[in-house]
Order: structure tokens, then C-alpha cells, then sequence
């Protein structure tokens, strides 16, 4: 039982950059931003590389550089992405999908389809933890620091802004305030947290493999659908969203492992569950002239 | 505010739409514009705020607190257009649902790059506060048609506007609403010092509160557009 919970706390706190970072471009900005997915390879790729290429340089230093090279890699995906739409004005999934395409060929370029990380050492085990979860306080410290530095950017100008945009995109153009700057920014925080989830991730796992993120929107959707059932709030942004819905994504992945599901049909059982809700919510909002994208 | 013999078409190889036109609105006060449909009146407006296509030509002058200001490129300096600002006839598309009315003050005042500071204040706490707690603290979803309008005048009004360009903002009101409407916008036209223009065509409206401020757009008998005072 303890290990199962420890399993739920680890997957979580792997995924909570991720989540956050779906958080801001899928419910605050209503984008359908599949760009997360290249974002969390990118991420991982690039912290990756900074592994590789500094052996024997102190494992703090190792950990700084690499933290910032995950979350730049993201944000250069991010940024991608984002600039299609703002300044070649196409629709943001087309953006995301062409941006996949791009870093799919990049990724093919600078490194293997499949990079073990084996052999050099774990900046995630900085910290002394529990033999089993060797990770579980780097990772904790990680995923509290990611809360917190998103949690004030909500209080912020540009917090604001992107619950703005997702709220009425055509607001900014009236008071002379920048949207291309605000969706921007928004997608590049969002794609660069989903790059340090993609590190920490491939870090923990021990591997890097450019096929790595396909699926992610998803589980993000279903996460922060399983948030939003959890915790209903009338606030235009909540942390508790995406935090709760991460810990009850995994947590139901954790109950059906117990009761002896494939996890190999988990994807498609979660495709199920955003459909149904999705279908479910759509019928009843239909009076409503509002609707949330995506129900997130 | 003056405008000085404003001369505007469409196409440079086209006829003129305006020609010499000429008029002038007392500083601080609501002025109405009424005229037909299509005889110009929000294109008038889109000249002031620089929004003409690229083929059009425009030859005017307009003179703001005794500056004039030249049209150049088919626009006004900037230092003209940035005192101007417009609440569209969808004043929908200018408000933010989720937030409450104090809210969407502050997210309207927010700078062309929002940063890591917090909110801006309401810039006109004491004209929100008249209309008591209960509206400020409502989100805007809640708020009924003419609270709507109202606070995307107010949303409009605050940014440093010496000039609020307002086109059919009683459209979709009922009479009470656009009665309250136009009472609140000529007590913001005297607390902020704001000149401001209201295309309505509810004369009645209209009859009622001019004040010798009602301007009619029509042609003359040459085709000609001309703006004129209507006692």
C-alpha cells in the first residue's frame, strides 16, 4: 500500500510541471496546444545532452544547467509555435502540429531515437531519499517550486492576461494592450514547464526516446477534466486544478493496475472518459452561449 | 476639438467621399452625430482613429487642445490617436465575463506589455462606486445589457482619453437603460474632462438630451457630405 502511494506521489510530482504548463495553455489561454507534446521530447533531449556532455563537473552544477537547459528547450518550442500564430496567423493546432513535425526532424538530427541515460550519474538524487524512490525529494522540492513560481504568476499582470485571453481574445485590441505578447509568453511558460517535466521524466526513467511525449496532451486533458470534476471553483484560475486532477490521474491508474487492467489499453480508456465527459458537458451547456475549450 | 477641412476617399482614383468638411465639438461635452445609413458617420470615426485602408487617400487636419495635428500616410499622429478611444457597437467583445466589473477596470489598464507586477487600480474608483458594492464585486457574466455597456464606456473612458468615440451604444437597450447610459455619459464628459461623440438614431434619445449638441451628416444637392449643426 505505502508503495503504491509512493508510486502515485512520484508519478505526480513527475508530472506536475507538465500539468501546470497544460494548465496555462489549455484552461487559462483555450488553446489546443499540442506544441507540450514536442516541448516535453525537446526538453528532455536537451537536458539530456547536458548530461552527456559534462562528466565530471559537480553534480549540483550538472543539476543547475540541466533544469535550465530543459525548461529553454521547452520554451524554444514554445516560442515555435507560438509565433506561428501570432505572426503567420494560423490556427494554434495547426501551429502545434507543424512545430511537431519541425522538432520530430531536429530531434532525429541531434540525437538517437533512444538514449540511455545509465551510465552517467542522476542529478535527481542530489538529495539523500527513500532507497525505492531514490528521486522523491528532488522531485518534491521540483514540483513545490513549479507550484509556487506558477501560483504567483496568477497573481500577476500576465497571470491575469492569459486567463483574459482564454476568457475573450479580441479583449487586448481594445485597450491598446499587446495579445500577440500575452499569448505569446503564455505558450512559451507552458511549453517550457512541459520541457522540464520531459527531463525529469526521462531522467527518472533513465532513458531518452524521441517518441516520448506522444499522448501527453491527453493524459493532460483527462488530468485536468479529473481536476475540474474534483474541484469546482468559480475562480477564473485555481492551482488546486491541475494539482488534484494530476494526483487523481494517477491515482486511478494505480487502482486499475490493482485490479489487474492493461495499462497498454489505459490510453484508450482515458480517450474514452474525455469523450464521454466532453459529449456530456457539450449537451449540457448547449443552452449556454459560452463553452470552455476542450472542457478544461 | 475641430476638425479641419477633412477630405477622404476611398480609392485615390475614386470619387471623394468627403470633401472639405469641416466641424467643430465643444471640449467636455456629449455631441451626438445622427445621418442615414451609409452617409458616413462611422467612417468618420475610423478616419479619427486611423483605421482607413491602405488605398484610400486622406487630406485633413485636426486640432486637440490647440494642437493640430496633420494627416500623414492616411493617419493622424499618434499623439492625436492615442487620446482617442472607441466603444464599439459589440461593446461584448470589450469586456472579459469571468472577472468582476472592478476587475475588468483594472485588466483595461493594464500596460501593452503585462508584466510580473499586480493589477493596476481603477484609474475612476469614485464614478464605479456610485453604482454601489453589489455591481463592482459582480462578475461581468452577471451583469445586465446597460451595466455591460456601462462598464465598457467606463473601460474605455479611463485610458487617458480626452476623446471617447462611441458608436450606437444604446443600439441594444431598452429606453430606461439607454436613458442611464447617456446620463452617466454626460457626467463622465464634465468629472474626466472627455469630449464625447455618440452616433445614436433614436431621436428621441436624442431630443432629450442634445443640449444643442446634435450634428447631422447628409449630402447636399451636389452629392456633397456635409456636417451640420442641428438646433
Amino acid at each position: 500500500m505505502l508503495n503504491t502511494l509512493l508510486v502515485i506521489l512520484e508519478q505526480t510530482l513527475l508530472h506536475i510541471p507538465l500539468m501546470l504548463g497544460a494548465y496555462i495553455s489549455f484552461s487559462l489561454l483555450k488553446v489546443p496546444d499540442l506544441s507540450i507534446e514536442s516541448a516535453y521530447v525537446f526538453g528532455a533531449l536537451f537536458g539530456s545532452k547536458i548530461i552527456m556532455g559534462m562528466p565530471g563537473v559537480p553534480i549540483e552544477l550538472t543539476l543547475i544547467a540541466v533544469i535550465c537547459a530543459s525548461l529553454l528547450g521547452g520554451a524554444l518550442v514554445g516560442l515555435t509555435s507560438s509565433l506561428m500564430t501570432q505572426k503567420a496567423h494560423l490556427p494554434h493546432l495547426l501551429s502545434s502540429i507543424i512545430t511537431f513535425g519541425l522538432f520530430h526532424g531536429i530531434n532525429q538530427l541531434i540525437s538517437a531515437p533512444y538514449v540511455s541515460l545509465q551510465q552517467y550519474a542522476n542529478p535527481l538524487t542530489i538529495v539523500t531519499s527513500i532507497q525505492t524512490h531514490p528521486e522523491l525529494f528532488t522531485l518534491l522540492f521540483f514540483g513545490l517550486i513549479s507550484a509556487l513560481v506558477v501560483f504567483l504568476l496568477f497573481k500577476t499582470q500576465l497571470g491575469y492576461a492569459w486567463a483574459v485571453y482564454g476568457n475573450n481574445p479580441h479583449f487586448f485590441a481594445n485597450y491598446g494592450i499587446s495579445t500577440n505578447f500575452v499569448f505569446i509568453i503564455g505558450v512559451i511558460v507552458s511549453n517550457a514547464l512541459a520541457g522540464l517535466s520531459g527531463y525529469m521524466f526521462a531522467q527518472s526513467n533513465n532513458f531518452v526516446e524521441i517518441n516520448m511525449g506522444l499522448g501527453k496532451a491527453l493524459l493532460c486533458i483527462t488530468a485536468l477534466i479529473l481536476g475540474k470534476a474534483l474541484y469546482k471553483t468559480k475562480k477564473p484560475f485555481s492551482l488546486t486544478v491541475p494539482l488534484a486532477g494530476t494526483c487523481a490521474y494517477f491515482a486511478l491508474q494505480q487502482v486499475l493496475l490493482k485490479v489487474g487492467f492493461n495499462l497498454k489499453y489505459f490510453t484508450a480508456l482515458q480517450a474514452a472518459i474525455v469523450l464521454c465527459i466532453l459529449i456530456y458537458t457539450y449537451r449540457k451547456k448547449r443552452s449556454h452561449t459560452h463553452i470552455d475549450n476542450l472542457g478544461v | 476639438m475641430r476638425i479641419n477641412n477633412l477630405s477622404f476617399k476611398f480609392d485615390k482614383n475614386g470619387p471623394d467621399f468627403f470633401k472639405d468638411l469641416t466641424v467643430e465639438f465643444a471640449p467636455n461635452q456629449v455631441h451626438f452625430i445622427q445621418g442615414d445609413n451609409g452617409i458616413g458617420k462611422s467612417t468618420l470615426f475610423n478616419i479619427l482613429q486611423g483605421n482607413i485602408e491602405h488605398d484610400a487617400q486622406l487630406d485633413a487636419s485636426v486640432t486637440l487642445d490647440g494642437t493640430t495635428y496633420k494627416a500623414h500616410n492616411n493617419t493622424f499622429d499618434t499623439r492625436f490617436t492615442n487620446q482617442i478611444h472607441t466603444v464599439q457597437q459589440n461593446y461584448n467583445r470589450m469586456i472579459a465575463d469571468q472577472f468582476t466589473f472592478k476587475e475588468n477596470l483594472q485588466l483595461a489598464n493594464l500596460p501593452s506589455h503585462p508584466g510580473l507586477h499586480s493589477l493596476p487600480k481603477a484609474t475612476i474608483f469614485d464614478v464605479m462606486q456610485s453604482f454601489g458594492a453589489d455591481i463592482v464585486n459582480t462578475p461581468a457574466h452577471s451583469l445586465s445589457g446597460g451595466q455591460r455597456q456601462l462598464l465598457a464606456i467606463l473601460m474605455s473612458a479611463q485610458k487617458s482619453t480626452r476623446m471617447l468615440l462611441l458608436d450606437e451604444p444604446t443600439a441594444t437597450l431598452d429606453t430606461e437603460n439607454a436613458k442611464m447610459i447617456i446620463e452617466c455619459l454626460q457626467q463622465l464628459a464634465v468629472e474626466l474632462k472627455v469630449t464625447m461623440l455618440i452616433i445614436c438614431h433614436d431621436k428621441e434619445l436624442v431630443k432629450k438630451y442634445s443640449d444643442h449638441n446634435c450634428y447631422v451628416l447628409e449630402k447636399n444637392s451636389d452629392g456633397q457630405r456635409l456636417i451640420k449643426f442641428e438646433s
